[in-house]
């Protein structure tokens, strides 16, 4: 099977009216995921009515080119206005607004584009060689790789804020407690939700970060007047902008391992279903600041600072999709629509689903193949344009996104209400920023806070009240443990000064 | 406002009372949090009773205490680094403000669809100083954008206010 | 067309009085509230049926997804709207009335709801992984430590079934919930983080042995009164029919106090649907089980399964 199999999607896009799908996913997906609050999911959810319509093999390339492009869209805003497109493109903004700031627009633009595309392909790569262990990689991820796994994300926050680490921790907490909102998983029993039957489900993730990154950013923006680009560099940047593009391409390669490290993490995170892209290419991008020579230059416009979120945020995809091949099961969000179409067109997926729907699963990963490819070219050609934008009046530009945001924020749902937590949320961003608190930490604890704490219960029972025991008997548990070891010791380690002497001695 | 080292944080953002306020918060929460079933409370009451210890290091770092300085090095409180270097006045904070709830309280009453114009072509003008033409254009170019993608290409009806649609507030 | 005419004719000589209603449903479009976000079970079927409802009633049919609140606040919605029958829905039963009976506020009461049909049923079974060694239920209570459950939250129709089950058959058990959907509740019993789940028989197919299943999980018992799966013992057979009483059931009704020949048109419009081919040939491909039920006994099944759960209040609620 396998290959032949793909080779055959690959040719029935490049002849026919498939490219015609893919392609009209590629540009929706560019669209919403450059406009925060609008995501692939909201895309795909969108989508769905019109799918049905379709042959399942046209509306899987719909589906994938939607899927392959709303990341790279995604950077875009990150780097340009510091307001994240996508939920995961929010470690973007450490490094990538900084250089757009800088003038340098156009070579973040440029690394990101190169990063997401390759990314992407390393992914799916990646995903078409666990194809045959896929069962094994999912079975070896119970409940205590999910717990150990969020304390990795969560110590790999406390490290890597430099300078501010108790206002960050704070912020975290923060995050947590949003995340206990609503009904417990576990024991059913609704907490903080103060009688709203709204918080139920808990505060729901797609409002929250909308508010938190595009409004409370409009409201800073709004506040600094001008434009997103400083006057002085303005002028400078003109020469820049043009060959800053192909620079940025260039620094993918001459950063390749950064590159490999931020694919590997994004493949793997993104296998496990209910992690997803934010926290992958928050690990990624934490793992590279904190092992870089050069640290120090990250979150002042260091390239690598960009290269390493976006890769792993295309290499997800790719690793979502091995939990659907080994058991049907969704490993994502936007993956859980995917097989939603399957059902919607009358076809169960089940572990079979290689087997028996070959031809869809092979055509949705060659549209996200050619996607990410088709997405970053357009990008590159572009990208002096979407320049433009840190150029314009602010004034413009804040209108405009809060109301896009808004308005994003009431499509995935239908509900009022989650454009008043945005608003709500958004308010609370904007003091955060003014009183420097970091928006990144908190959000991270937000996203894991609720898998920490029901996988943390399941452990409990599962183990019979033995959970350390428990844990030390399953290998990728201790090699998480150690990892969360490594992690929280190695800026402590760096300060040793046998370790300095080292370093100078390379 | 004048214009003094701009790496010296306002008086507001290093005074004691954002910790005091997020103390405020940890304690209520870990309050309510005692209030559920013994598994439930774990871990809210956890975080919650972290989250106090770190704001009372917060406060202290801010204060001129002994110690205070121990606390801003180890913990890192510094505001050397911080996300936004200027200083907007007061006013200008309220009126920002003002115009983000007035969004989101237009679209409530009226609907996203009549808000996403107006809404824009009113702050470019009133709040941008902008020429008439600019605004209107605006308006005009967002408008086209809301029912070209959803009103159309997609056939998504945007909420249309509570003037328009049954249910009131409990429909959101 | 022609059906059309046919079903257009039947719902006008079924109008005995009010003129008002006389255009059911000609005057607008029907719309069809769908209480969970696109793409999942809830609104896969209401799609299906959407088309053939439009086919055999002549109107219009849209979709609305209205999600939240565990599936309360697209039966809000319902609830809200006028009894005219251009606004029905799908509820999740018996989830809601489930929460009703723990008493938990859901906006509105299931009794007042208006029923029209039910389409479909899915019937439960108990499955453990098939090299576990364990072979019925008197294997899995008999286990050194009380039996771990695996399953999604803990007040979802499965963790409740499973726990008022074994409640009945008097066998203590942990169940391990909080997993973050039925199919990763399926996963942690193959990989032997608990012993056996409660699912749909339906979910359970993919990984049983045969037609298409992988072979990981095997069933050791289903909640029915006769024999579903070849060869595995029913509720009756272990001596406590009462249990084939779970099922997660496609409920569709409206708002309270809809006119009787709104009622019997929509009912008649939903039959129909039921037999349409294209339905009938997606069902048997994803592994739906269509059963129409009619507006007057989807009302009695209702009230029935409102008494059952009460009868067992004490089991369903969550233990801490």
């Amino acid at each position: 099977m396998g290959l032949d199999a793909l080779l055959d999607a690959f040719l029935s896009v490049l002849n026919g009216g498939s490219l015609t799908f893919l392609m009209a996913g590629v540009l929706l997906g560019l669209t919403f995921g450059v406009i925060p609050g609008l995501g692939g999911t909201t895309a795909l959810a969108l989508l769905i009515p019109v799918t049905y319509t379709l042959d399942p093999l046209s509306a899987m390339y719909l589906a994938g080119g939607v899927m392959g492009a709303t990341s790279f869209g995604g950077s875009i805003s990150a780097i340009l206005l510091n307001t994240p497109g996508t939920a995961p493109n929010a470690a973007t903004c450490f490094d990538g607004y900084p250089l757009a700031r800088q003038g340098k627009a156009g070579m973040a633009i440029g690394a990101s584009a190169t990063a997401s595309a390759l990314g992407g392909l390393i992914g799916l790569f990646t995903l078409l060689l666990f194809i045959p262990v896929a069962r094994e990689v999912v079975l070896s991820f119970g409940s205590s790789e999910f717990f150990l796994l969020t304390v990795l994300g969560l110590a790999a926050i406390a490290v890597s804020i430099k300078g501010k680490l108790l206002r960050g921790l704070i912020a975290a907490c923060i995050g947590l407690l949003l995340a206990f909102t609503g009904a417990n998983q576990f024991t059913g029993e609704t907490r903080f939700t103060g009688g709203i039957n709204y918080l139920w489900e808990g505060i729901p993730l797609v409002p929250a970060l909308t508010g938190l990154f595009a409004i409370s950013q409009m409201i800073e923006l709004a506040l600094k007047g001008g434009s997103v680009a400083d006057d002085a560099t303005v002028k400078e940047a003109k020469n820049m902008r043009i060959k800053g593009v192909s620079e940025g391409v260039f620094a993918v390669f001459k950063h390749w391992p950064v590159l490999l490290r931020g694919s590997l993490i994004g493949t793997v995170i993104g296998a496990i279903p209910g992690l997803g892209g934010t926290v992958a290419s928050f690990l990624s991008y934490s793992s590279t600041a904190q092992t870089a020579k050069d640290r120090d230059t990250f979150g002042k416009g260091n390239i690598k600072g960009v290269i390493a979120p976006e890769a792993a945020n295309n290499a997800k995809d790719g690793g979502s999709l091995i939990p659907t091949v080994a058991f049907g099961i969704p490993g994502s969000a936007e993956t859980a629509v995917f097989l939603g179409i399957l059902v919607l067109h009358g076809i169960e997926p089940g572990p079979q689903i290689l087997l028996q729907n070959e031809r869809e699963v092979y055509g949705l990963i060659v549209a996200l193949t050619v996607s990410a490819i088709a997405a970053s070219v357009l990008g590159l050609i572009f990208a002096r344009l979407l320049v433009l934008i840190t150029r314009i009046d602010v004034n413009i530009v804040v209108p405009v996104v809060v109301t896009l945001s808004l308005t994003g924020v009431y499509v995935l749902e239908g509900r009022m209400a989650d454009v008043a937590v945005a608003t709500i949320i958004g308010i609370f961003g904007y003091l955060m920023i003014r009183f420097d608190y970091p928006r990144l930490t908190l959000v991270i604890a937000f996203v894991l806070g609720e898998i920490a704490e029901r996988s943390y219960h399941q452990v409990r029972l599962i183990s019979d009240g033995n959970v350390i025991e428990y844990m030390l008997g399953r290998p990728i548990s201790v090699i998480l443990i150690i990892a969360t070891i490594v992690t929280f010791f190695l800026p402590a380690m760096r300060k040793l000064p046998w370790r300095r002497m080292v370093g100078r001695a390379i | 406002m004048d214009k003094p080292d701009p790496l010296q944080a306002p008086r507001i953002v290093t005074s004691i009372w954002p910790a005091v306020l997020l103390l405020v918060f940890a304690l209520v929460t870990f309050v309510v949090a005692q209030g559920y079933s013994a598994t439930s409370a774990r871990f809210p009451s956890m975080v919650a009773g972290a989250m106090i210890v770190l704001s009372v290091y917060d406060i202290w770092s801010r204060t001129n205490l002994p110690g205070a300085n121990t606390v801003k090095t180890f913990g890192g409180t510094g505001f050397r680094q911080r996300e936004m270097m200027h200083n907007p006045s007061f006013a200008n904070q309220a009126e920002c403000l003002g115009w983000i709830t007035g969004a989101f309280a237009m679209m409530a009453a009226i609907g996203i669809l009549a808000t996403s114009p107006i809404f824009c072509a009113s702050y470019v003008r009133f709040k941008g100083n902008r020429s008439f033409a600019v605004s209107v254009g605006v308006g005009i170019g967002v408008l086209i954008f809301q029912l070209a993608v959803f009103e159309w290409a997609l056939n998504y009806e945007l909420y249309r206010g509570l003037f328009f649609t049954k249910g009131g507030v409990s429909a959101w | 067309m022609k059906k059309f005419l046919t079903t257009g004719a039947t719902a006008v000589a079924l109008v005995t009085a009010g003129a008002a209603h006389a255009e059911f449903p000609m005057d607008d479009n029907i719309t069809f509230v769908i209480p969970y976000s696109p793409g999942g079970g809830f609104d896969t079927i209401v799609r299906q049926f959407a088309p053939a409802m439009e086919r055999a009633m002549g109107t219009t049919v849209v979709p609305e997804n209205i999600s939240g609140a565990g599936g309360a606040r697209g039966g809000q919605s319902v609830h809200r709207a006028d009894p005219d029958g251009y606004t029905i829905g799908v509820y999740n039963i018996p989830g809601l009335t489930v929460n009703e009976v723990l008493g938990k506020d859901q906006g509105f009461k299931l009794d007042e709801v208006t029923w029209l049909a039910n389409l479909a049923v899915a019937t439960y079974a108990l499955a453990v992984a098939a090299d576990s060694g364990i072979n019925s239920v008197e294997d899995l209570c008999a286990l050194d430590q009380p039996a771990k459950m695996s399953d999604t939250g803990a007040t979802s129709t499965a963790a409740v079934t499973t726990r008022i089950t074994f409640g009945i058959l008097g066998c203590d058990i942990v169940d391990v919930t909080g997993y973050a959907g039925s199919n990763d509740a399926m996963i942690a019993v193959i990989s032997g983080e608990v012993n056996a789940t409660i699912k749909p028989i339906t979910s359970l197919a993919k990984y049983l042995d045969g037609d298409g299943g992988t072979g990981d999980m095997k069933l050791i018992l289903t909640l029915t009164t006769e024999e579903a799966v070849p060869g595995v013992p029913t509720a009756t057979d272990i001596g406590h029919p009462e249990l084939a009483k779970f099922t997660l059931n496609r409920v569709i009704g409206g708002p309270p106090g809809m006119p009787a020949e709104v009622v019997s048109a929509l009912e008649e419009g939903l039959r129909a649907a039921s037999e349409d081919p294209e339905v009938t040939a997606w069902a048997e491909g994803a592994g739906v089980e269509l059963e129409f039920v009619n507006a007057a006994d989807t009302t009695a099944l209702m009230n029935n399964l409102s008494s059952f759960y009460q009868q067992y209040k004490d089991l369903a609620a969550v233990a801490e």
